[in-house]
């Protein structure tokens, strides 16, 4: 064999170079292009990026009914021609996913959610909301008071176009100021209870009252 | 070129029969390494693309499992090469890792003309070529980096959204980065015909001896794989033990520091085997606390397995009749 040429420890410092480049990354914030994410982004629907826990449940208008019941006077049940029959608002706000994603400015088109449990006539019990979804798995909760601010929707459209399945056709919880995982997608059916159960991820860990910078940790 | 040129390879004494054809390439150790890290790679790959690919959401379609299987491979890709390496033959990682740190001009010449016929154009190349020697580098760079951004966007709750964010940018680039590197490694290692030999070293653990000359002419093979011995396997299994159990506690105590919370159900995997006496009952408990039980175990585990890679150095030396 040969004797050993002089070496050099190119291995460690390539190591070292990537990894504090990496950091750097990490730290510096958003100054570095993105160009890879484009690839996965370019998979997103209207920005999002698309989440589900049990599969996609198929939305059938003729039998689709929104029921609202529990600890109220009047329980009610919409049909979707009920939903779009009643006056309809459009909300744009910022969206931001704990996982990290945001999309800046989507318009929401829906019902007050507020409108929609004034008519069910809660009781004096009544503390928080329970809504649960056409996929069976799918869950959330909101107390009373969150429920209430008029830019709070239960959307059945996004951007001019109705809501697409992957994102929550035909109804979807919209909570402003919320992080994603509280817009619940599939809704049909909301209880109003007298204290907050949590919902599928806040049983997974998530904050149950889920302000953007007020909750999760921050 | 001929048998008998074959034959005067550098280093290589009498040989047996088997070994007049093919010569060892990577021990049990080096190849349980690979493995480990081959599989919970592809599993981190499907999970992780099935997570971030918006389309792929209706097929496979339950976010919550996928992202539990996804930690758990990472936490096999994490810590398993290690544990496998510390249980076997550490000696042979550790040449390696050194083959792969020292570059010589040579390396360079061969990056410049890259070459999958080095018949034709053979700077000395030894144990690795230069590529090798780069893919190698990238894995564990891209271990590293992997884990640690995964575990911002797995506790991305107890991390600035900036940070968070940016954790998601780079572990998705990194992840089609390492896809492209992946498949080239997959083309070069058993699709190309003059390279695909290779494979064979990483599943029987032995190579075409012709093949090993030409590719790695200045690389001596070790004659035989150590023999698997009743001590050396009890011995690997105490170390395997030891040494999960100190990574979970490491990880655990990684978690308490962070606050994470015990309701995400890897995390309660964790900690269920993650329990030694007295560091359970902040399972119940808020976890805010950091957990000086754990600590001290840590640091016990620590010091079994520094004793035990001592005394295996030392014990030979003591007794001349155990060696071997
Ligand atoms: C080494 C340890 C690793 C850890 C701790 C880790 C952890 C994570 C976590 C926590 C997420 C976020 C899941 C969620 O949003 O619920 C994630 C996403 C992802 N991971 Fe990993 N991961 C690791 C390695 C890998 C590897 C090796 C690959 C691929 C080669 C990979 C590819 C991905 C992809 C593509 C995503 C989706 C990102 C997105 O949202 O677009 N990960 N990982």
């Amino acid at each position: 064999m040969p004797p050993r040429p002089q070496t050099f420890k190119v291995g460690r410092a390539a190591f070292l170079g990537l990894s504090g480049l990496t950091g750097a990354a990490l730290l510096l914030g958003n100054r570095i292009p993105n160009a890879f994410s484009l690839l996965s982004g370019g998979t997103n629907v209207n920005g999002f990026t698309i989440y589900t826990i049990a599969g996609f449940p198929t939305f059938d208008p003729a039998t689709y009914r929104l029921k609202i019941d529990g600890l109220v006077a009047k329980p009610r049940e919409y049909t979707y021609a009920d939903l779009l029959a009643l006056p309809s608002v459009s909300e744009v706000r910022y969206y931001q996913c704990v996982t990290g994603w945001v999309v800046p400015r989507p318009r929401w088109h829906g019902v007050r959610l507020w409108d929609l449990i004034q008519a069910a006539k809660p009781t004096a019990a009544a503390r928080a909301l329970r809504f649960t979804c056409m996929d069976g798995a799918y869950s959330e909760s909101l107390t009373l008071d969150q429920a209430k601010p008029l830019d709070v929707l239960l959307a059945y459209g996004l951007n001019g176009k109705p809501l697409s399945r992957d994102q929550g056709q035909p109804l979807r919880l919209v909570v402003p100021g919320m992080y994603g995982y509280k817009f619940a997608k599939w809704v049909n059916h909301i209880e109003v209870i007298d204290r907050v159960v949590p919902g599928y991820w806040e049983q997974n860990g998530y904050d149950i009252n889920a302000y953007i910078g007020r909750s999760n940790g921050l | 070129m001929t048998m008998d040129a074959a034959l005067a390879g550098p280093g290589i004494a009498e040989p047996t029969a088997e070994a007049v054809q093919r010569v060892l390439r990577f021990n049990r150790t080096q190849r349980l390494v690979h493995w480990v890290q081959a599989i919970t790679f592809l599993i981190l790959l499907a999970t992780g693309l099935a997570i971030g690919i918006s389309g792929l959401q209706g097929i496979i379609g339950n976010r919550a499992l996928l992202r539990e299987t996804h930690l758990i491979a990472a936490f096999l890709f994490v810590f398993g090469p290690s544990l496998v390496a510390l249980a076997g033959n550490r000696r042979s990682i550790k040449d390696d890792a050194s083959e792969v740190d020292a570059w010589t001009p040579e390396d360079v010449q061969w990056l410049a003309h890259p070459t999958t016929r080095p018949e034709t154009w053979t700077p000395m190349v030894r144990r690795y070529n230069a590529g090798q020697k780069l893919n190698a580098i990238f894995t564990v760079y891209a271990t590293l980096a992997f884990g640690v951004t995964g575990l911002i966007l797995w506790q991305n709750r107890r991390f600035p959204f900036g940070i968070v964010s940016q954790a998601n940018v780079i572990h998705t680039d990194l992840a089609y980065i390492a896809l492209a590197v992946f498949l080239g490694h997959l083309y070069l290692s058993a699709i190309h015909p003059t390279t695909r030999e290779s494979l064979n070293g990483m599943i029987r653990g032995t190579v075409d001896r012709a093949w090993a000359r030409t590719h790695h002419p200045g690389w001596a093979p070790a004659l035989q794989e150590a023999p698997l011995r009743f001590e050396s396997v009890l011995r690997s299994l105490a170390m395997l033990a030891l040494g999960l159990e100190a990574s979970l506690l490491a990880v655990r105590l990684g978690f308490e520091w962070l606050g994470a919370n015990a309701t995400d159900p890897v995390t309660k995997l964790i900690y269920r085997f993650s329990g030694l006496p007295g560091t359970l009952h902040h399972q119940a408990a808020g976890l805010h606390q950091f957990d000086l039980a754990a600590l001290i175990w840590l640091g016990l585990l620590a010091v079994a397995l520094v004793a035990m890679t001592r005394a295996e150095d030392l014990l030979p030396r003591l007794m001349p009749a155990a060696r071997n």
